[in-house]
Protein backbone atom coordinates (compact mmCIF):
# COMPACT_ATOMS: atom_id res chain seq x y z
CA UNK A 1 0.00 0.00 0.00
CA UNK A 2 2.95 2.20 -0.84
CA UNK A 3 2.45 3.28 -4.38
CA UNK A 4 0.84 6.36 -4.01
CA UNK A 5 3.59 9.37 -4.15
CA UNK A 6 4.61 13.14 -5.22
CA UNK A 7 7.43 14.29 -6.37
CA UNK A 8 7.68 17.58 -7.05
CA UNK A 9 10.95 19.47 -8.33
CA UNK A 10 12.33 23.29 -7.68
CA UNK A 11 14.99 23.02 -10.29
CA UNK A 12 16.82 21.40 -12.78
CA UNK A 13 20.00 20.63 -10.78
CA UNK A 14 19.59 21.70 -6.94
CA UNK A 15 16.02 20.19 -6.50
CA UNK A 16 14.48 18.99 -3.70
CA UNK A 17 12.30 16.00 -3.42
CA UNK A 18 8.93 14.77 -1.71
CA UNK A 19 8.18 11.15 -2.37
CA UNK A 20 5.21 10.72 0.08
CA UNK A 21 4.82 6.82 0.85
CA UNK A 22 2.02 6.74 2.41
CA UNK A 23 -1.17 4.36 3.31
CA UNK A 24 -3.37 5.31 0.72
CA UNK A 25 -4.40 1.98 -1.95
CA UNK A 26 -5.04 1.90 -5.50
CA UNK A 27 -6.72 -0.06 -7.51
CA UNK A 28 -4.04 -2.49 -8.64
CA UNK A 29 -3.16 -3.35 -4.82
CA UNK A 30 -6.39 -5.62 -4.42
CA UNK A 31 -5.57 -7.86 -6.93
CA UNK A 32 -2.14 -8.18 -5.76
CA UNK A 33 -3.26 -10.19 -2.55
CA UNK A 34 -3.87 -13.17 -5.10
CA UNK A 35 -1.87 -16.39 -4.12
CA UNK A 36 -0.97 -16.49 -7.46
CA UNK A 37 1.53 -13.80 -6.64
CA UNK A 38 2.87 -15.12 -3.97
CA UNK A 39 5.93 -17.46 -2.74
CA UNK A 40 5.61 -21.22 -1.71
CA UNK A 41 7.94 -22.77 0.92
CA UNK A 42 9.87 -24.33 -1.48
CA UNK A 43 10.27 -21.28 -3.97
CA UNK A 44 11.56 -19.50 -1.06
CA UNK A 45 14.39 -21.90 -0.58
CA UNK A 46 15.56 -21.50 -4.06
CA UNK A 47 15.36 -17.72 -3.99
CA UNK A 48 17.52 -17.78 -1.24
CA UNK A 49 19.91 -20.03 -2.59
CA UNK A 50 19.97 -18.00 -5.72
CA UNK A 51 20.50 -15.03 -3.52
CA UNK A 52 24.28 -16.79 -2.56
CA UNK A 53 25.43 -16.82 -5.84
CA UNK A 54 23.83 -13.84 -7.71
CA UNK A 55 24.59 -10.32 -6.28
CA UNK A 56 21.96 -7.76 -6.79
CA UNK A 57 23.11 -4.67 -8.54
CA UNK A 58 23.14 -2.80 -5.34
CA UNK A 59 25.84 -2.97 -3.74
CA UNK A 60 25.85 -5.15 0.16
CA UNK A 61 27.20 -2.54 2.20
CA UNK A 62 25.01 0.42 0.62
CA UNK A 63 21.64 -1.90 1.03
CA UNK A 64 23.27 -2.97 4.70
CA UNK A 65 23.63 1.06 4.97
CA UNK A 66 19.92 2.58 3.87
CA UNK A 67 18.74 -0.50 6.18
CA UNK A 68 20.63 0.46 9.34
CA UNK A 69 18.83 4.09 8.75
CA UNK A 70 15.61 2.68 8.69
CA UNK A 71 16.41 0.62 11.80
CA UNK A 72 16.86 -3.05 10.53
CA UNK A 73 19.83 -4.97 13.07
CA UNK A 74 21.21 -7.49 10.44
CA UNK A 75 24.27 -9.60 9.92
CA UNK A 76 22.29 -12.10 7.51
CA UNK A 77 23.37 -11.32 4.37
CA UNK A 78 20.39 -13.25 2.53
CA UNK A 79 17.45 -10.47 3.92
CA UNK A 80 20.09 -7.89 2.78
CA UNK A 81 19.92 -9.07 -0.54
CA UNK A 82 16.97 -10.38 -0.80
CA UNK A 83 15.54 -6.45 -0.21
CA UNK A 84 17.97 -5.29 -2.39
CA UNK A 85 17.01 -7.44 -5.53
CA UNK A 86 12.93 -6.71 -4.90
CA UNK A 87 13.94 -2.61 -4.89
CA UNK A 88 16.43 -3.92 -7.82
CA UNK A 89 13.32 -5.38 -9.41
CA UNK A 90 10.81 -2.55 -8.44
CA UNK A 91 13.05 0.15 -10.71
CA UNK A 92 13.94 -2.32 -13.18
CA UNK A 93 9.61 -2.85 -13.86
CA UNK A 94 9.42 1.05 -14.42
CA UNK A 95 12.10 1.13 -16.69
CA UNK A 96 11.09 -1.85 -18.64
CA UNK A 97 7.88 -0.13 -18.91
CA UNK A 98 9.19 3.15 -20.57
CA UNK A 99 11.46 1.18 -22.74
CA UNK A 100 8.46 -0.27 -24.25
CA UNK A 101 6.52 3.30 -24.03
CA UNK A 102 9.87 4.72 -25.82
CA UNK A 103 10.00 2.01 -28.47
CA UNK A 104 6.44 2.54 -29.27
CA UNK A 105 6.92 5.90 -29.67
CA UNK A 106 10.48 4.80 -31.70
CA UNK A 107 8.58 2.32 -34.33
CA UNK A 108 5.37 4.44 -35.03
CA UNK A 109 8.53 7.45 -36.10
CA UNK A 110 10.42 4.99 -38.07
CA UNK A 111 8.10 3.86 -40.18
CA UNK A 112 7.77 6.99 -41.43
CA UNK A 113 11.89 7.27 -41.95
CA UNK A 114 13.57 3.84 -42.07
CA UNK A 115 16.21 4.34 -40.14
CA UNK A 116 16.98 3.07 -37.68
CA UNK A 117 17.55 5.20 -33.88
CA UNK A 118 21.08 3.95 -32.80
CA UNK A 119 20.82 5.88 -29.72
CA UNK A 120 18.30 5.06 -26.61
CA UNK A 121 17.37 7.88 -24.43
CA UNK A 122 15.24 7.81 -21.39
CA UNK A 123 13.45 11.41 -20.99
CA UNK A 124 11.16 12.03 -18.29
CA UNK A 125 8.48 11.94 -20.65
CA UNK A 126 8.66 8.30 -21.26
CA UNK A 127 9.36 7.61 -17.25
CA UNK A 128 6.30 10.04 -15.98
CA UNK A 129 3.57 7.55 -18.11
CA UNK A 130 5.49 4.77 -16.56
CA UNK A 131 4.92 5.79 -12.89
CA UNK A 132 1.40 7.12 -13.53
CA UNK A 133 0.53 3.87 -14.36
CA UNK A 134 1.99 3.02 -10.41
CA UNK A 135 0.49 5.76 -8.55
CA UNK A 136 3.37 8.13 -8.25
CA UNK A 137 2.49 11.30 -9.44
CA UNK A 138 5.88 13.45 -10.72
CA UNK A 139 5.62 17.05 -11.15
CA UNK A 140 8.60 18.62 -13.16
CA UNK A 141 8.80 22.71 -13.11
CA UNK A 142 8.36 23.79 -16.54
CA UNK A 143 11.40 26.29 -16.59
CA UNK A 144 14.80 26.49 -14.78
CA UNK A 145 14.17 29.41 -12.18
CA UNK B 1 23.60 23.61 0.56
CA UNK B 2 26.86 21.86 -0.13
CA UNK B 3 27.96 21.64 3.13
CA UNK B 4 24.93 20.25 4.41
CA UNK B 5 25.24 17.16 2.72
CA UNK B 6 27.72 14.88 4.68
CA UNK B 7 30.00 13.28 2.42
CA UNK B 8 29.52 9.58 3.55
CA UNK B 9 25.86 9.85 2.26
CA UNK B 10 26.81 11.85 -0.18
CA UNK B 11 28.96 8.22 -1.42
CA UNK B 12 26.10 6.27 -0.84
CA UNK B 13 23.96 8.17 -2.82
CA UNK B 14 26.42 7.94 -5.76
CA UNK B 15 26.40 4.45 -5.57
CA UNK B 16 22.89 3.87 -5.69
CA UNK B 17 22.89 6.32 -8.66
CA UNK B 18 25.21 3.65 -10.38
CA UNK B 19 23.22 0.97 -9.36
CA UNK B 20 20.20 2.65 -11.29
CA UNK B 21 22.43 3.78 -14.25
CA UNK B 22 23.41 -0.29 -14.00
CA UNK B 23 19.56 -0.81 -14.32
CA UNK B 24 18.94 1.32 -17.28
CA UNK B 25 21.82 -0.45 -19.31
CA UNK B 26 20.21 -3.77 -18.14
CA UNK B 27 17.24 -2.55 -19.69
CA UNK B 28 18.77 -1.41 -23.01
CA UNK B 29 18.91 2.56 -22.53
CA UNK B 30 22.09 3.83 -22.98
CA UNK B 31 21.80 7.17 -21.44
CA UNK B 32 19.44 9.14 -19.57
CA UNK B 33 18.69 12.48 -18.28
CA UNK B 34 20.04 13.66 -15.56
CA UNK B 35 16.69 14.19 -13.61
CA UNK B 36 15.72 10.59 -14.71
CA UNK B 37 18.68 9.61 -12.80
CA UNK B 38 18.41 11.54 -9.67
CA UNK B 39 14.15 10.48 -9.60
CA UNK B 40 14.78 7.07 -9.94
CA UNK B 41 17.38 6.97 -7.05
CA UNK B 42 15.26 9.28 -4.85
CA UNK B 43 12.72 6.49 -5.74
CA UNK B 44 15.40 3.62 -4.55
CA UNK B 45 16.11 5.18 -1.26
CA UNK B 46 12.60 5.60 -0.64
CA UNK B 47 12.21 1.90 -1.49
CA UNK B 48 14.74 0.42 0.94
CA UNK B 49 13.92 2.66 3.47
CA UNK B 50 10.46 1.86 3.39
CA UNK B 51 10.58 -2.07 3.20
CA UNK B 52 13.38 -1.60 6.08
CA UNK B 53 11.05 0.10 8.52
CA UNK B 54 8.05 -2.20 7.35
CA UNK B 55 10.27 -5.30 8.02
CA UNK B 56 11.70 -4.27 11.21
CA UNK B 57 7.64 -3.14 11.80
CA UNK B 58 6.84 -6.91 11.07
CA UNK B 59 9.77 -8.57 13.45
CA UNK B 60 9.83 -6.62 16.42
CA UNK B 61 5.79 -6.91 16.50
CA UNK B 62 6.64 -10.76 16.78
CA UNK B 63 8.98 -9.99 19.63
CA UNK B 64 12.17 -10.79 17.51
CA UNK B 65 15.12 -8.56 16.91
CA UNK B 66 16.95 -10.00 14.31
CA UNK B 67 14.85 -10.05 11.06
CA UNK B 68 14.24 -12.98 8.83
CA UNK B 69 13.56 -13.68 5.53
CA UNK B 70 9.30 -14.20 6.01
CA UNK B 71 9.73 -10.46 8.02
CA UNK B 72 10.76 -9.18 4.26
CA UNK B 73 8.12 -11.31 2.32
CA UNK B 74 5.33 -9.95 4.47
CA UNK B 75 6.43 -6.30 4.14
CA UNK B 76 7.19 -6.49 0.46
CA UNK B 77 3.33 -7.89 -0.07
CA UNK B 78 2.24 -5.34 2.12
CA UNK B 79 3.28 -2.65 -0.47
CA UNK B 80 2.28 -4.40 -3.28
CA UNK B 81 5.08 -6.26 -4.35
CA UNK B 82 4.74 -9.50 -5.98
CA UNK B 83 6.70 -11.75 -4.57
CA UNK B 84 6.61 -14.74 -7.05
CA UNK B 85 8.29 -12.91 -10.26
CA UNK B 86 10.98 -12.55 -7.97
CA UNK B 87 12.45 -16.10 -8.60
CA UNK B 88 12.03 -15.58 -12.47
CA UNK B 89 14.00 -12.41 -12.27
CA UNK B 90 16.47 -13.65 -10.04
CA UNK B 91 17.52 -16.27 -12.17
CA UNK B 92 17.28 -13.77 -16.02
CA UNK B 93 20.21 -14.11 -17.99
CA UNK B 94 22.15 -10.77 -18.81
CA UNK B 95 23.12 -9.32 -15.36
CA UNK B 96 25.41 -6.28 -15.08
CA UNK B 97 27.59 -6.05 -11.99
CA UNK B 98 28.99 -2.70 -10.33
CA UNK B 99 31.15 -4.71 -7.46
CA UNK B 100 30.92 -4.62 -4.56
CA UNK B 101 32.32 -1.96 -1.94
CA UNK B 102 36.12 -2.48 -0.76
CA UNK B 103 35.38 -2.54 3.16
CA UNK B 104 38.02 -1.59 5.73
CA UNK B 105 38.60 -4.12 8.19
CA UNK B 106 36.13 -4.44 10.83
CA UNK B 107 36.76 -5.11 14.60
CA UNK B 108 34.78 -7.93 14.94
CA UNK B 109 33.22 -8.48 18.57
CA UNK B 110 34.93 -11.01 20.51
CA UNK B 111 32.65 -14.47 21.36
CA UNK B 112 30.86 -14.09 24.48
CA UNK B 113 31.82 -16.89 26.54
CA UNK B 114 29.17 -19.98 26.51
CA UNK B 115 28.33 -21.37 30.35
CA UNK B 116 26.11 -24.39 29.89
CA UNK B 117 24.53 -25.71 26.75
CA UNK B 118 21.56 -23.42 25.46
CA UNK B 119 18.04 -24.82 25.32
CA UNK B 120 16.94 -25.87 21.77
CA UNK B 121 14.07 -24.94 19.65
CA UNK B 122 10.57 -27.03 19.21
CA UNK B 123 10.03 -29.06 17.21
CA UNK B 124 7.88 -26.82 15.06
CA UNK B 125 10.39 -24.40 14.22
CA UNK B 126 12.07 -25.62 11.04
CA UNK B 127 15.39 -26.62 10.21
CA UNK B 128 16.95 -23.68 8.67
CA UNK B 129 15.62 -21.16 10.41
CA UNK B 130 17.75 -17.59 10.59
CA UNK B 131 16.47 -17.14 14.61
CA UNK B 132 18.80 -15.99 17.50
CA UNK B 133 19.64 -18.91 19.83
CA UNK B 134 18.74 -18.98 23.00
CA UNK B 135 20.77 -17.24 26.05
CA UNK B 136 22.56 -18.90 28.31
CA UNK B 137 20.29 -21.24 30.58
CA UNK B 138 21.25 -19.84 34.19
CA UNK B 139 20.35 -16.25 33.13
CA UNK B 140 16.60 -17.07 32.64
CA UNK B 141 16.16 -20.62 34.29
CA UNK B 142 15.82 -20.27 38.24
CA UNK B 143 15.16 -23.45 39.68
CA UNK B 144 14.47 -22.65 43.72
CA UNK B 145 16.42 -24.84 46.30
CA UNK B 146 16.04 -25.65 49.73
CA UNK B 147 14.72 -28.33 52.14
CA UNK B 148 11.21 -27.83 53.80
CA UNK B 149 11.62 -27.44 57.46
CA UNK B 150 11.12 -30.54 59.88
CA UNK B 151 7.76 -30.35 61.97
CA UNK B 152 8.05 -33.58 64.38
CA UNK B 153 8.50 -32.23 67.86
CA UNK B 154 10.51 -35.66 68.42
CA UNK B 155 13.03 -34.78 65.99
CA UNK B 156 12.92 -30.90 66.84
CA UNK B 157 14.01 -31.91 70.40
CA UNK B 158 16.63 -33.97 69.65
CA UNK B 159 18.36 -31.42 67.22
CA UNK B 160 17.56 -28.43 69.69
CA UNK B 161 19.65 -30.60 72.66
CA UNK B 162 22.23 -31.61 70.05
CA UNK B 163 22.90 -27.89 69.33
CA UNK B 164 22.94 -26.65 72.66
CA UNK B 165 25.53 -29.32 73.71
CA UNK B 166 27.94 -28.52 70.44
CA UNK B 167 27.50 -24.92 71.40
CA UNK B 168 28.71 -25.38 74.95
CA UNK B 169 31.58 -27.85 74.25
CA UNK B 170 32.80 -25.49 71.43
CA UNK B 171 32.60 -22.78 73.75
CA UNK B 172 34.45 -24.09 76.50
CA UNK B 173 37.10 -25.04 74.41
CA UNK B 174 37.79 -22.07 73.14
CA UNK B 175 38.04 -20.37 75.90
CA UNK B 176 39.89 -22.93 77.27
CA UNK B 177 42.38 -22.66 73.94
CA UNK B 178 43.05 -19.19 74.20
CA UNK B 179 42.99 -18.37 77.53
CA UNK B 180 44.81 -19.86 80.49
CA UNK B 181 43.92 -23.81 80.76
CA UNK B 182 43.64 -26.28 83.16
CA UNK B 183 44.40 -30.14 81.92
CA UNK B 184 41.69 -32.96 82.87
CA UNK B 185 44.65 -35.86 81.99
CA UNK B 186 47.79 -35.44 82.96
CA UNK B 187 49.12 -37.33 79.49
CA UNK B 188 47.13 -35.79 76.91
CA UNK B 189 47.16 -32.05 77.89
CA UNK B 190 44.63 -31.27 74.31
CA UNK B 191 41.77 -33.50 74.98
CA UNK B 192 39.56 -31.85 77.77
CA UNK B 193 40.99 -28.62 78.49
CA UNK B 194 39.14 -26.56 81.45
CA UNK B 195 39.38 -23.23 82.20
CA UNK B 196 41.45 -22.42 84.94
CA UNK B 197 39.64 -20.94 87.70
CA UNK B 198 41.03 -17.92 88.97
CA UNK B 199 40.47 -17.05 92.71
CA UNK B 200 40.40 -13.64 94.03
CA UNK B 201 42.56 -12.37 97.08
CA UNK B 202 39.37 -10.96 98.88
CA UNK B 203 36.39 -13.63 97.56
CA UNK B 204 33.56 -12.11 99.22
CA UNK B 205 34.69 -8.40 97.97
CA UNK B 206 32.18 -9.14 95.09
CA UNK B 207 29.36 -9.53 97.72
CA UNK B 208 29.37 -6.67 99.68
CA UNK B 209 30.06 -3.89 96.70
CA UNK B 210 27.17 -2.24 95.10
CA UNK B 211 26.63 -3.60 91.14
CA UNK B 212 27.29 -0.63 89.23
CA UNK B 213 22.71 -0.62 88.38
CA UNK B 214 22.68 0.06 91.81
CA UNK B 215 25.12 2.57 91.77
CA UNK B 216 23.76 4.25 89.21
CA UNK B 217 20.29 4.31 91.26
CA UNK B 218 21.99 5.27 94.39
CA UNK B 219 23.53 8.58 92.28
CA UNK B 220 20.08 9.50 91.00
CA UNK B 221 18.60 9.21 93.99
CA UNK B 222 21.29 11.66 96.42
CA UNK B 223 20.67 14.27 93.45
CA UNK B 224 16.97 14.08 93.35
CA UNK B 225 17.12 14.74 97.10
CA UNK B 226 19.83 17.90 96.51
CA UNK B 227 17.46 19.17 94.66
CA UNK B 228 14.66 19.10 96.66
CA UNK B 229 16.91 20.71 99.66
CA UNK B 230 17.93 23.65 97.26
CA UNK B 231 13.88 24.43 96.15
Amino acid sequence: MVNTGEVSFLSEFQFIIFVKMNGVTSDRDVSDVNEDFQLDGGQMNDLLQQLETYTPVIPDGVARHYLNRAGVNTTDPAVVRLIALASQKFISDIVNDAMQLNRMKGSSQTSRGGKKEKRSLLTMEDLLPSLAERGIKVKKPSYYP
Amino acid sequence: MASEVLSPENGFRQSLTMAVAAICLECGFESTENIVLETLTEMLQSYLTEVGNSTRAYYEHSGRTIPTDKDVIFALSEMGFRNKSLLQYSRRGKRINIGQIVKTVDTSNPPVLQVGKSKGFPTYVPENHKYPHFPDPHSYIRTTTGQKPETDYVILREQASAQKRDVERALTRFVARTGRSHPLLPDDKNAFPLIEAQPHLIPYLNALLPSEHETLKLFEATNDQNNEQKE
